[in-house]
């Protein structure tokens, strides 16, 4: 990709096959949160847009089932 | 006739009832699934574990995890009866691509283990559950506060 379209200096990280953007996956999702179980932003997570965007469904759903927390 | 889909749908059951024997219980819980013309792929129990949070006073509940096809149009009608079974304390329904591999995998036997070993787990919860979501949850705060720094 263009540098020009990279967002903060870097390539965006990327999802792999056995680690998936899932909700079952709790500790993965668990690695992607602070330790006040706020999701991590963008900038902190590196993830592309659209990965962003499916870790942010993926948590909020293990949260509605209470694999994870809302607060700390 | 719509055609059918695959869709995902987790259920979260109330220990009490499963303790009072799976059997009958996935009996009940797979009629109400398959009550509008649903078909179940695969459905097991996923996991027996402690909660992030207490629904309906209960802290520990049991996963149950089914991958079924079904008419779209049926689904409000599942939900609607899925939320009116006592034993459900909460569903999610997803509408899936593929049924994952792991899906096909027997299930483990953790909570065959667990009911025998501590009987009266649930009905009273002590200090020993609370060790446990410390375990879940700490290390995972250890691994990212090192970064939470700079942008605090």
């Amino acid at each position: 990709m263009a540098a020009k379209f990279r967002r903060f200096g870097r390539e965006a990280k990327n999802v792999k096959p056995e680690e998936p953007l899932d909700y079952k996956n709790i500790t993965y999702l668990a690695n992607h949160m602070t330790p006040q179980h706020r999701i991590l932003s963008r900038k902190r997570t590196g993830f592309s847009g659209r990965n962003q965007r499916k870790l942010t469904a993926a948590i909020k759903r293990a949260r509605f089932l209470a694999l994870l927390p809302y607060t700390a | 006739m719509t055609r059918k889909k695959t869709y995902e749908c987790m259920l979260l059951l109330d220990n009490r009832e499963v303790k009072k024997g799976w059997d009958a219980l996935k009996e009940q819980i797979d009629g109400v699934l398959t009550k509008y013309g649903a078909k179940i792929v695969v459905a097991k129990r996923w996991d027996e574990r402690k909660l992030a949070f207490e629904i309906k006073k209960q802290r520990r509940a049991t996963y149950y995890l089914s991958y079924l096809e079904a008419e779209p149009a049926s689904l409000d009608e599942l939900e609607r009866t899925l939320r009116l079974t006592a034993p459900v304390l909460r569903h999610l329904v997803l509408a899936c691509e593929e049924i994952p591999g792991e899906a096909y995998e027997p299930e483990r036997e953790f909570d065959l283990d667990r009911d025998e070993d501590k009987p009266d787990e649930g009905d009273s919860e002590e200090a020993g559950s609370s060790d446990e979501l410390e375990e879940e949850f700490q290390p995972v705060g250890d691994a990212i506060s090192d970064d939470d720094n700079d942008e605090d």
